[in-house]
């Protein structure tokens, strides 16, 4: 898949992901990874803008296996622009497939 | 590429971010290598799955928000002086620089003439012969008169440094006072 399309739409399935349930970097890294074919690294740097933004929270959980684990939580704040992106999203769509399938939307 | 290259790399390749983003960032990485390993991939694996170590670094600091260093920002308002602060500043004046002068005069005056006058201790000892059985009294209580007019010395040196030091603060406290109030 065109590189330049996972890009725009990374911050918004990671944050997507948080909404379900708090999550740890490996977790996000690993079941992103296999979804949308991408580097592991790819999630780190976008988890720490979020976290930098506001749009997450950090804590740390003990694990059976190995050190405490960071688990990323989504904050209010992140919910709101989650849902904003969203719905951009869903307009974005709608209009590109009516470009491509040669649909006039005027 | 193990887990130490990449790592070491990638701490490298950050070296333009402040040293605690750049330990939290490779303490990730670490981590990552580690819950990966324990799912049986192997440490070249891991890294190949991370993708380009260049590409990470990069990533990263393009997402690490810029921080103004701190003596840009926070820079004290110019505050007015009001006409109480000035003659509240004139009136310390008034009390403070006499006293000053007053201390100056007897303080200093009277332990320069004591030092002064160690002279003559030094013109009384050449005739010591005079004293007979007191010689040995004499002599003693000179030296002991010696060791005051050091001893005063070292007081008036002391003195002077303070007071030097205290009008220098007196001014730069009533210039503060004259231009920004209190």
């Amino acid at each position: 898949m065109n590189i330049q399309f996972k890009k725009g739409v990374l911050d918004m399935c990671v944050l997507a992901m948080l909404r379900e349930k708090d999550s740890y970097g490996y977790d996000i890294a690993d079941s992103l990874s296999k979804k949308i074919k991408l580097a592991d690294g790819t999630v780190y740097p976008i988890l720490r803008k979020l976290a930098a933004d506001g749009m997450v929270c950090t804590y740390l959980m003990e694990s059976q296996n190995g050190p405490p684990r960071k688990y990323y939580h989504l904050t209010e704040a992140g919910k709101a622009t989650l849902d904003e992106y969203i719905k951009d999203w869903e307009e974005f769509n709608k209009v590109v497939t009516g470009i491509i399938g040669g649909q006039d939307l005027e | 590429m193990n887990k130490k290259e990449y790592l070491d790399l990638l701490s490298k390749e950050l070296g333009s971010l402040p040293y605690n983003d750049v330990k939290e960032i490779t303490d990730e990485i670490d981590a990552h290598f580690e819950m990966a390993k324990q799912e049986g991939k192997t440490e070249e694996q891991i890294s190949d799955d991370l993708g380009d170590v260049h590409e990470l670094a990069k990533s990263y600091i393009n997402c690490t928000p810029y921080k103004l260093p701190q003596v840009l920002k926070d820079k004290e308002p110019k505050k007015k002086s009001s006409i109480w602060a000035r003659v509240f500043s004139v009136a310390i004046c008034c009390v403070a620089v006499p006293i000053t002068f007053a201390w100056i005069w007897f303080d200093i005056g009277i332990a320069t003439k004591i030092i002064a006058s160690s002279g003559l201790f030094v013109l009384r000892l050449s005739n010591i012969g005079h004293y007979g059985d007191y010689r040995f009294a004499a002599l003693m209580s000179q030296i002991g008169s010696i060791f005051y007019v050091i001893f005063l010395g070292c007081l008036l040196y002391f003195g002077i440094r303070l007071l030097l030091a205290a009008g220098r603060k007196f001014i730069r406290f009533n210039r503060k006072l004259w231009t920004r109030g209190f």
